[in-house]
């Protein structure tokens, strides 16, 4: 078992001169660390598909920085490709044609890529991709899935939020994921208005079971796009090159005019891309957006050698096959204690709750003990795979899981399936 | 922005019903009403209306119900606000031979309430005092957001999109309270719940009063393990998003 005592030492350290101590979605008071004593707060350094905390203890890193890592950390190729760049330079008054490079190497892989226009993270691109929308239709609407995120930019969020205000939403529409009838019924109330239609490839919110699309629903809302005339873009920031390295949207059979990628596009190394279609390249090109180290050119040799690394060793299908080999596992241990532990959305990325309670409380005690045992989840998140993780880890994690199913079955004896 | 209307709310439901509070926890409050038998409504122009009934040395707060002994009418939610902030004076509709207590037992009271709400470090170094002002504290916190949830226009597209669920929010060898969320819909509920959808737990009264009288941010609260959230987050989640509107309005 665990102990934390450095990580906590160091975040009291980190609270008093860094607001919420670690902000946004690393930190432990996101609501994906509970209890927040179960979680370590700090990596000492990290390997493969391993970190190791302050204390340290070792973890099998099934978050994977939240997804940037896919080919595991401190991946040889891609360091060596960094370290190869920087003795030529970074950050210039110029861009280093490495940039060429990996905007060539986007459109060879993504299959509706003929450009790639290049930010810093994912947020700064779906950003980008409803500006481009909106330049090139001259309409100012978009809509958006409930529940779907797509960065922290103040459209992303909701009026009311702490520094969110009504304006900054007034131009969205929502409907629910799945609802053919709801979209076809908000572009008719809303004719000539849409500028774009913004969506990650599949449903996958925080703290809610995933959904794939139904049976031709990509399809269809292809279609109505291109009949009224409405900018289709797909947010693959997060599902990008676990599902297909061609974009997720070549993996559910249609093309997307706009897509975003960013977390496993250089393996932890800072870039994002917007990649898009010919009939896009001129609205992109209109756009001002720019950012102080967005041409940098150490990420792009990172995600040079990532995306070739990838293609290589066929990564979207290894992580896809180690994801399903991982989570029957997990479902099994769990039966076998007594508990449902649901898997939703594509096994790269998949997400888990265990139903036998309707207020995840049971998840929470069993995402803590498989924490305590070097099994690092989050409680209410997508998880991810990397390239690096084998088979004796799944081993090992399939051994954690069940302790921890041990320990959580004796404490809740009421609540197991019978 | 302040709403007026959702301010008016907060004061009526939120402050002054914290009377019962005050009076169930300060024995100095509670001597202030002992032998009393009053009741007093607080009735706003098409409006909310409060009755507080003073009788064996309790204090109940009955939110629409409107036949105290004493009627105090308000024009506006303006017109009570400033009643509030001491701008202004009400108007008595009935009950004016009862207006003696009024001015006596009842401004006592409320000069007594306003005692524990606005603290200084002096009297929060006193046990007695920091008791007394964290179990007020908490009751207007909450009895307002319910307020802010319900009412505040800015908050209209997060109350539509609630997830359902009760949270119980208590603290370790003090006082609990449940509360019930459903889109479009916050209320507090009349018992606790046996099986909370989330639950925030402080670890003491002094965890509870550090941070609602912000001498430590939730953050730090959470992180050293002195407020501990559990269960469907997404309902503390929206439920903080309250929290920091109450903020506004009472600061």
């Amino acid at each position: 078992m665990t102990m934390f005592k450095q990580s906590a030492s160091e975040f009291e350290r980190a609270l008093k001169v860094i607001p919420t101590g670690i902000h946004g979605h690393l930190g432990p008071v996101a609501g994906c660390a509970i209890p927040v004593d179960a979680f370590p707060k700090f990596a000492a350094r990290s390997e493969g598909t391993y970190f190791w905390d302050l204390d340290g203890n070792r973890f099998i890193d099934y978050m994977c920085a939240y997804g940037p890592n896919i080919l595991g950390y401190a991946d040889a190729d891609v360091d060596r490709a960094v370290m190869e760049q920087m003795r030529k330079g970074d950050c210039a008054s110029v861009p280093f044609t490495t940039m060429i490079d990996m905007a060539e190497l986007l459109v060879d892989t993504v299959a509706s890529a003929d450009w790639a226009f290049f930010a810093k993270n994912g947020g700064d691109v779906t950003s980008l991709a409803l500006m481009t929308a909106k330049a090139a239709t001259g309409r100012k609407k978009t809509i958006m899935v409930k529940g779907n995120y797509h960065g922290v930019a103040p459209w992303t969020q909701k009026a009311g939020y702490p520094g969110v205000v009504e304006e900054d939403v007034t131009n969205n529409l929502y409907v629910e994921w799945n609802n053919l009838e709801q979209l076809k019924q908000t572009i008719a109330d809303n004719k000539g208005e849409i500028a774009c239609f913004i969506s990650t490839p599949y449903w996958h919110p925080a703290f809610e079971d995933n959904a794939l699309p139904a049976e031709n629903y990509w399809q269809e809302v292809r279609k109505l796009c291109t009949e009224n005339g409405i900018v289709l873009a797909i947010d693959d920031v997060r599902c990008g090159f676990r599902l297909d390295l061609k974009g997720s949207d070549h993996y559910y059979g249609f093309e997307a005019d706009l897509i975003c990628f960013c977390k496993a596009i250089g393996n932890g190394y800072n870039f994002s891309a917007l990649c898009g279609t010919d009939a896009m390249k001129d609205a992109v090109s209109s756009v001002f957006y720019t950012g102080s180290y967005w041409l940098a050119s150490q990420p792009f040799a990172a995600g040079i050698a990532t995306i070739n690394k990838l293609r290589a060793i066929e990564g979207d299908q290894q992580v896809l096959s180690m994801g399903r080999k991982l989570t029957t596992g997990l479902h099994e241990v769990g039966r076998q204690h007594g508990f449902d532990l649901r898997i939703s959305g594509e096994p790269s990325m998949w997400y888990m709750r265990i139903t036998n309670d309707d207020n995840l409380m049971l998840h929470q005690q069993w995402v803590a003990e498989c924490v305590k045992r070097g099994v690092f989840f989050a409680n209410h998140h997508n998880l991810f795979m990397n390239c690096a993780i084998t088979d004796d880890d799944i081993q090992f994690t399939l051994d954690v899981a069940n302790d921890a199913f041990q320990v959580v079955a004796a404490n809740n004896p009421a609540l197991l399936l019978k | 922005m302040k709403d007026a209307k959702t301010l008016a709310h907060i004061n009526l439901f939120g402050v002054l019903a914290s009377l019962s509070t005050l009076c169930a926890v300060d024995d100095e409050a509670k001597a202030l009403i002992r032998g009393k038998n009053q009741s007093v409504t607080f009735r706003i122009r098409k409006g909310p209306r409060l009755t507080l009934v003073f009788k064996d040395g309790e204090c109940r707060a009955l939110p629409g119900v409107g036949n105290g002994q004493v009627q105090l009418f308000f024009r506006s939610y303006d017109h009570f606000n400033a009643l509030m902030d001491g701008q202004a004076n009400p108007i008595p509709l009935w009950g004016f031979t009862r207006l003696g207590f009024l001015t006596g037992p009842f401004d006592q009271l409320s000069k007594r309430l306003e005692f524990f709400l606005r603290p200084t470090d002096e009297r929060l170094v006193q046990p007695d005092y920091r008791r007394t002002n964290t179990a007020l504290l908490i009751s207007v916190a909450l009895n307002a957001s319910i307020q802010v949830a319900n009412l505040d226009p800015e908050l209209a597209q997060i109350r539509k999109g609630l997830p359902r669920g009760d949270i119980l929010f208590r603290v370790n060898g003090g006082p609990a309270q449940g509360i019930g969320i459903a889109p479009n819909q916050v209320q507090a509920l009349p018992e606790l719940p046996t099986e909370p959808r989330a639950t925030m737990t402080f670890a003491d009264m002094d965890a509870a009063c550090d941070l609602l009288n912000g001498r430590r941010d939730s953050f730090s609260s959470i992180a050293a393990g002195r407020l501990q959230l559990a269960g469907y987050i997404p309902l503390l989640d929206n439920f903080d998003k309250f929290l920091f509107k109450v903020n506004q309005y009472l600061n």
